[in-house]
């Protein structure tokens, strides 16, 4: 096989499952067999080819669309652990809420597909083609509670607003092109470095502007968010995790790769891109942060946690753009993904749990008392809010850690200060739900034990180890994220 | 090599019996309360036993060949230490210190096993197991049983990384994770208000502690540019370190201690904390967590004895600590405030060991307090639990025909405390003190006259506990009966779960002290110096003297100047005096009901009110700090309410009259969002170009 084939395995063994699941549910009528279907391809086909190619040390192949580093490997396999617990948990909670169609396990992994492509794209158009793939099935995903009214507006709004975001994104590839005459990633970094920009720096810049803004969109930092608390609330809740989980890592991983390779060209791109990740992220650290302190909502609740959990992530982003730096930044923020993987879908997968079957969105109300109706949920749980309010021996404190430790080293005290403070404030509301598990208002009766089937509880259980055995041993992952980057 | 690989297990276990009886015990809270104290019991026993093989590992291993490296456990051999590099935990990398060399902050899960570590694991274990076995018969009618096991065994975790903790910062989790489990047994009973109130105080106590073993914490890294120990003192010995940074580092590190260890001026809450169930009190406030801070001195040796003004601070705040608390000791009527500020009184002696040099004399006082105060504590315990609840002596007496039991093991505790020669307590009090009059020349140097300020004030503090804990013993077990009718109805000897365990630390308490008898009785070098010697860092660095000098050095004082044999026999005997004076003493005034104590409370009315008010020192504290603090807070939430809440407030107020505005556009929604995405587009444009 080409090494060109070998560079696109991971995308197409993805893509080649989604279609089986799509062939197959044709015939198939129990949505809980296509879900195991779902899940073992995804890990054989997917995981395997990851796997293999990391053996190998990836496959690079110049002037491809897309290119199999390691790093892209590390996203991928990141993808496929999220695909594959998202898909588990659906099997509980579409099961619950009488809507498990056979196509929904098709979609995730086209979507996963999608992940993957923005991941590895090394060209504009195979960059926007991963984005969309993922976004599309996600729009269909959003709404498969097709009898819930808020599920359906979910999937429309984030439709709509997508679609305008993707415009954005769109006429800035249009300039970029328009400004280096070059789709490829390689190309447009030596019409940069060269000076060769026939439209001119004005439209270069607004090109790499308007692209950014895209980027921001899908990682909902504010002031792009507004879709991220309706869409996260109304949509199943399994699929709240994958969209605010491995949409917002690809995304990032599409930012990494694209800054990496195109824009350290430019110094004064670098210096932009520099300032405008710092600054939109401590808006969203804070604005994010005081939003959600108002929240009863869980599912809401999660939704600002993840914008404010995004808010970070650019920090980190930003801090890219400082060549002394970079090393240590990009190990940080891909810990910082990994974390966010392990505790985020484990505090959406009890919010899923604690769902009643009519409802999209529980209130603290449910949750009060569960310390003692449900210790070890309510266990698990609060061991996902303290990895996520950063507490630590938890894995969510070191990726906090590593990214302000790359900052202070940097000399930028100012943001890490500011960061910090953000973080104190989001402390606030992580640990009001964990007040709530274990301490009820005064005459408040605890809520019922929720029903989990014992699949959902091995999985969570598997998480809230992860979430404390990285927080004590990250040995683990420091060492996997080590050295990576662009091949 | 294979037990100390397997070191970190040993608080992982307590750590797994905190988790199963944590989550599941409530299940088993009602009518199978033997599977909770069969998890609690197996996990520390069998952290027991990993324990007693690693220490028979230490014992055995011949220094001489042993490889440098097994696996993942380096030996260093000239200190006698194991360290168990089990894994990465915060790995940063290099910076630049304070003194513009190279530092390295890569803190690692680092457990290390030597002879000081040895002790301290020997102690929780042993002391901890025990206890658990007399919690089974102390908690049976107690609600909560599962929650009391759970965080007896959390404690044990805790403490057990403490003390393995092979730097600063695996120790720090340790320290605050039993500070927060002292909390919460504290609190136990947090029904009642006295209890959370004290839960409170030992916690708020602490943190002003806290504070200064994480200043300290930080200041060490930033000039010695690193947080391992071992590092650490080796750096300090080594004398590149200027001595101001010494000086504050270790000052700072015994101001957490005077938290930690209940030290002038923070022991305010450890006799507060009495207010916890009695094993609790026995464990943790007076056998092993309120000992760290001396742990923590005798740990950071290096640092401290390149510090004469830190050694003068410690053995000064020791000493004066241990003279206050025994005073206050002399006139209190319950059981168990008698027993805390004896505990108080206590680790002020073991602090002046520490502080004049002489840390193997501190540690052992440290070890011998642990059985014979361990001991003590469990028999009020069980004198509590036979009196249904009773704390004040003046509401017993004559108790001695009813619980025999517990009055034999209680007086050979008293009898150890008090310094009487063959019992445990008489070894270590003796060194102590001996070592503090010879402290002149030591590495404090002290000078004649503070050394013998410290041996004086040291030896009326041994005066006043001899007679304080025979006062204890008398008035409780003997005197005249005044046990009330009721109590007298239900007065029983203690199950044999409870009995056997006092048993068992009578014993230790009798026999513990022969491991380090003075040289001057065998004329041979005294075991335990021998055993710790290889745990000190001695100025001008470890290897680098012959090693008859080193020797010669490690015995402290004795190598500089040659004290007379019989200027040793006459400091020993005058241990001895004065702890049978204070036992006649108080045989005179309390074996029988006499007028004399009453009378003399009478005529010295004044003096007498303020030790019984214990110098009024809570009062003090609540009107110089408590009462300005609450008044700070007081305005601070106002400030709260009103602009911090207001705030939040106005963002949830603005963010429903957006949520009304928008819903007048049933289909404007998105509409709204994308303009909005529009507004924002716009703003960072106009910023950035």
């Amino acid at each position: 096989m080409s090494d060109l084939l070998w560079g696109t395995l991971p995308i197409a063994a993805m893509g080649l499952a989604a279609c089986l699941m799509f062939l197959l549910a044709a015939v198939l009528k129990s949505g809980r067999t296509a879900g195991v279907l779902g899940i073992l391809s995804t890990l054989i086909l997917g995981g395997g080819s990851v796997l293999v190619l990391w053996s190998q040390g990836g496959k690079v192949v110049p002037a491809a669309l897309v290119s199999c580093d390691k790093l892209a490997l590390f996203f991928d396999g990141l993808f496929v652990l999220v695909a594959s617990l998202v898909m588990a948990l659906s099997l509980e909670y579409f099961e619950k809420k009488k809507a498990h169609h056979v196509e929904l396990y098709g979609f995730i992994i086209l979507a996963t597909a999608g992940m993957m492509g923005l991941a590895s794209a090394t060209n504009l158009i195979t960059f926007y083609l991963g984005l969309e793939t993922m976004s599309l099935s996600f729009y269909v995903l959003a709404g498969f509670l097709r009898a819930h009214e808020n599920s359906v507006e979910a999937s429309l709004k984030y439709f709509l607003l997508g679609a305008f975001s993707s415009a954005f994104l769109l006429l800035g590839m249009a300039f970029l092109y328009g400004s280096s005459a070059s789709l490829d990633f390689g190309g447009i970094a030596t019409a940069l470095s060269t000076g060769a920009i026939p439209l001119g720096e004005p439209i270069l810049y607004l090109g790499f502007f308007l692209f950014l803004v895209g980027l921001f969109f899908k990682l909902s930092l504010i002031p792009f968010h507004f879709w991220a608390p309706d869409v996260y609330q109304g949509a199943p809740t399994p699929i709240t995790a994958l969209m605010a989980v491995g949409g917002k890592t690809a995304a990032a991983a599409g930012a990494i790769r694209i800054f990496l390779s195109v824009f350290t060209a430019s110094q004064g791109l670098a210096d932009k891109w520099f300032h405008l990740f710092m600054a939109v992220g401590l808006i969203t650290i804070f604005v994010g942060s005081m939003i959600a302190v108002t929240q009863r909502h869980i599912k809401r609740l999660l939704a600002y946690s993840s914008i404010v959990h995004a808010g970070f992530i650019a920090l980190g982003l930003g801090a890219l753009a400082v060549a002394s730096l970079r090393e240590q930044v990009l190990a940080a923020v891909l810990f910082y993904v990994a974390a966010y993987l392990v505790m985020n879908v484990g505090a959406f997968a009890v919010a899923g749990v604690v769902e009643r079957p009519e409802n999209y969105d529980e209130t603290l109300r449910s949750y009060s008392g569960l310390g003692t109706t449900a210790p070890y949920l309510a266990a698990l749980f609060s061991v996902f809010m303290l990895s996520l309010a950063g507490i630590p021996l938890t894995v969510g404190f070191l990726g906090k850690f590593y990214i302000f430790g790359a900052l202070v080293k940097g000399g930028y005290y100012v943001v890490a200060s500011l960061g910090l403070i953000g973080a104190v404030i989001a402390t606030y509301y992580y640990l009001k739900v964990v007040v709530a598990l274990y301490f009820p208002a005064a005459g408040e009766e605890p809520a019922p034990a929720p029903k989990a089937s014992w699949t959902t509880l091995a999985l969570l259980t598997l998480m809230g180890a992860g979430t404390l055995y990285l927080g004590i041993f990250p040995g683990l992952l420091t060492d996997l994220v080590k050295g990576l980057g662009i091949g | 090599m294979i037990p100390v690989s397997l070191l970190w297990l040993i608080p992982v276990l307590p750590l797994l019996g905190a988790f199963v009886n944590g989550v599941f015990g409530w299940k088993w809270e009602k009518d199978r309360r033997n599977v909770i104290s069969g998890v609690a019991l197996s996990s520390t026993a069998l952290s027991m036993v990993l324990a007693f093989w690693n220490i028979a590992t230490l014992w055995a291993t011949n220094w001489g060949s042993v490889p440098e490296r097994v696996g993942n456990v380096t030996v260093d051999a000239a200190h006698h230490a194991f360290a168990l590099h089990l894994a990465p935990w915060l790995p940063v990398g290099d910076f630049l210190t304070g003194l513009g060399g190279r530092g390295h902050f890569n803190v690692e899960w680092l457990f290390v096993l030597d002879p000081l570590s040895a002790v301290m694991l020997f102690v929780v274990t042993f002391v901890g197991f025990l206890i658990h076995v007399y919690s089974v018969g102390y908690m049976a009618h107690d609600q909560g049983y599962f929650r009391y096991f759970a965080y007896l065994n959390l404690f044990m975790a805790m403490m057990l990384t403490l003390v393995l903790g092979g730097n600063y910062l695996v120790m720090f989790i340790g320290w605050e994770g039993v500070g927060l489990c002292s909390y919460l047994l504290i609190g136990f009973y947090y029904t009642k208000d006295s209890c959370a109130d004290a839960g409170k105080k030992a916690f708020l106590t602490n943190r002003i502690g806290d504070m200064g073993f994480a200043a300290g914490l930080m200041l060490i890294l930033y000039y010695f540019g690193t947080l391992d120990m071992a590092q650490v003192n080796a750096i300090a010995v080594g004398g590149t370190i200027p001595p101001w940074v010494i000086t504050a580092s270790a000052i700072l590190l015994f101001v957490g201690a005077t938290g930690k260890s209940a030290q002038m001026p923070l022991y305010v809450w450890l006799p507060d904390a009495m207010a916890g169930p009695t094993p609790v009190s026995a464990l943790i406030h007076a056998a092993t967590m309120v000992t760290s801070g001396v742990y923590l001195v005798a740990r950071s040796n290096g640092l401290f004895s390149m510090s004469p003004t830190a050694l003068t601070v410690v053995a000064g705040v020791g000493c004066f600590t241990a003279l206050f608390a025994a005073s206050i000791g002399l006139v209190q009527n319950d059981i168990k405030k008698v027993l805390a500020y004896s505990t108080v009184s206590q680790l002020g002696y073991m602090f002046l060991g520490v502080g004049v040099g002489a840390y193997a004399a501190g540690v052992f006082h440290l070890y011998t307090h642990a059985f014979f105060k361990a001991l003590l504590f469990l028999g009020s315990g069980a004198v509590i639990h036979a009196m249904s609840g009773e704390q004040d002596i003046r509401k017993m007496g004559q108790l001695f025909q009813k619980i025999p039991q517990t009055y034999r093991t209680f007086l050979i505790g008293c009898i150890a405390i008090a310094g009487i020669p063959l019992f445990s307590g008489f070894f270590s009090k003796d060194e102590i003190l001996w070592k503090a009059l010879t402290s002149g020349d030591g590495p404090g140097k002290f000078g004649p006259l503070y050394s013998k300020v410290l041996f004086l004030v040291g030896a009326s503090a041994a005066l006043m506990t001899a007679f304080y804990m025979f006062r204890l013993l008398y008035v409780t077990f003997f005197n005249s009966d005044r046990v009330s009718e009721e109590a007298k109805h239900h007065l029983h000897e203690n199950p044999r779960v409870m009995t056997v365990p006092l048993w068992i630390l009578a014993v230790g308490a009798i026999i513990c002290g022969y491991v380090g008898l003075p040289k001057l009785w065998t004329g041979s070098e005294n075991v335990w110096e021998r055993w710790l010697e290889p745990t000190l860092y001695l100025p001008g660095g470890h290897g680098e003297m012959a090693e008859g000098a080193h020797q010669a050095a490690a015995s402290g004082a004795e190598a500089l100047v040659h004290h007379s044999a019989g200027l040793e026999w006459g400091a020993m005997g005058l241990s001895v005096l004065v702890a049978v004076l204070g036992i006649v003493w108080a045989t005179l005034w309390y074996k029988r009901e006499t007028e004399t104590p009453s009378r003399l409370a009478q005529a010295l009315s004044g003096p007498y009110k303020v030790l019984l008010n214990k110098y009024f020192v809570d009062e003090i504290y609540f009107g110089a700090f408590i009462r300005p603090f609450v008044t700070m807070s007081r305005i601070a939430s106002g400030v709260d309410r009103w602009l911090v809440d207001g705030t939040v407030n106005v963002v949830a107020y603005s963010n429903e009259v957006l949520g009304m505005l928008l819903r007048f556009f049933q289909t404007g929604y998105i509409r709204n969002y994308g303009l909005f995405i529009l507004l924002g587009v716009l703003v960072l444009l106009y910023f950035y170009f």
